[in-house]
């Protein structure tokens, strides 16, 4: 919105309620109920897409990366889970051939260290028809660096619901076959972009304690996985890191939203 | 792992389908909540506090720089600390793309911490 469409918007707020600290607590601790209760109906959902059945993919398909061809399987790049969001950035899309498609840069703006979802076995990529050389060029000028970027060279966005609009398509591995377990688009994708969102969109979730999956599915502890991103696989930062969450949790800090 | 129920192409787009229903309805009710959030009532600040920023001292109104809201996170970095919190900083790996989407938008967004700007600078 310009400027001054928000300056003329402002003029027509109704006035706030002013109120003191203490009534201000009170409307908030109200308000904070109906925040867990969303929170806890987002975990529930979440447990839900857990529990879909698994398609299995028999098609080959065929991308292109930074390292040449690369099928499904390849994108994985050795984890379990992946993780692909079809972004808009071919001829033909508004901003071609500086830009991506306005929403899809957005959402590339969302996307943090990916070493977080690593740690959970999981891969994000990005994947567009744009051909390699033009992918390259737009991540870096764009600070895309860390995304793995791939071009669609087949029917795998008409397969799987994104060649007309942008989507996130989960899949898991078991060896070398290949399962779709969940899509989601439309403003579903609004909400993507935490290592925590990536994840609740997974087979496998956060893969902590508390969650309620199928038994047998790899869990730990919360909060206690979590790293430095440039300090996983470091013993000594995990031992670090642990003792800070334990002290924390024994204070009551992170331990009672936990539950 | 134990072995996970599989289904066909159609089996999966049904189900998913089902869940989508629920997808929509944790959507619309995430927005109800939004709108309960704006229908708060505000309390006036009338103590003065004062940060240290890059550009140097300011106040919390100058944090605002300008815009109508501001949205401040406080980031586990005290004096004594060598590193972020954990957490704290796993947080902070996903927000810096979006700083400049919020400031277009009359919101400025914040990090701030008991750590001398030194520390946090370096």
């Amino acid at each position: 919105m310009k400027t001054k469409e928000v300056e003329k918007k402002k003029d027509q707020l109704k006035p706030p309620k002013i109120v003191s600290p203490k009534e201000w607590e009170a409307a908030r601790q109200q308000l904070l109920v109906k925040e867990k209760e969303l929170t806890r109906a987002r975990d529930s959902l979440a447990a839900e897409r857990r529990r879909m059945p698994w398609a299995a993919v028999e098609k080959e398909y065929k991308f292109e990366g930074p390292d040449g061809k690369a099928s499904l399987l390849d994108l994985f790049d050795g984890r379990r889970q992946l993780i692909i969001y079809r972004a808009f950035f071919e001829p033909g899309v508004v901003g071609w051939p500086d830009h991506a498609c306005v929403g899809c840069s957005m959402m590339a703006d969302h996307v943090g260290n990916l070493a977080h979802v690593n740690a959970r076995d999981t891969t994000i990529v990005f994947a567009s028809r744009a051909p390699q050389k033009d992918i390259k060029r737009l991540k870096t000028r764009m600070g895309w660096e860390r995304v793995p970027w791939y071009t669609i060279t087949d029917d795998f966005d008409k397969d799987f619901g994104v060649d007309e609009w942008h989507g996130h398509n989960a899949f898991i591995r078991d060896g070398d076959k290949v399962f779709r377990t969940y899509f989601i688009n439309g403003r579903g994708d609004e909400a993507i972009g935490t290592t925590w969102s990536y994840l609740d969109i997974t087979a496998l979730g956060r893969q902590e304690e508390w969650e309620d999956s199928p038994k047998g599915y790899p869990q730990t502890p919360p909060y206690e996985w979590w790293n430095w991103h440039d300090e996983y696989g470091s013993d000594e930062a995990s031992a670090k890191v642990l003792e800070q969450i334990r002290r924390g949790r024994a204070a009551g800090q992170a331990g009672g939203d936990a539950k | 792992m134990t072995k996970h129920k599989t289904g066909t192409r159609e089996e999966w787009l049904h189900a998913r389908l089902d869940l989508l229903k629920a997808e929509k309805e944790l959507t619309r009710r995430s927005d109800e909540l939004a709108q309960q959030r704006q229908e708060l009532p505000w309390v006036k600040i009338d103590k003065e506090y004062q940060f240290e920023t890059d550009d140097g001292k300011a106040s919390l109104k100058d944090l605002f720089r300008g815009r109508s809201q501001l949205l401040v996170y406080h980031f586990m970095l005290g004096p004594d600390y060598t590193a972020g919190c954990p957490s704290c900083s796993a947080i902070a790996d996903g927000y810096n793309g979006i700083v400049v989407h919020l400031a277009n938008h009359d919101v400025m967004f914040w990090t701030i911490s008991r750590a001398p700007l030194a520390k946090l600078q370096a």
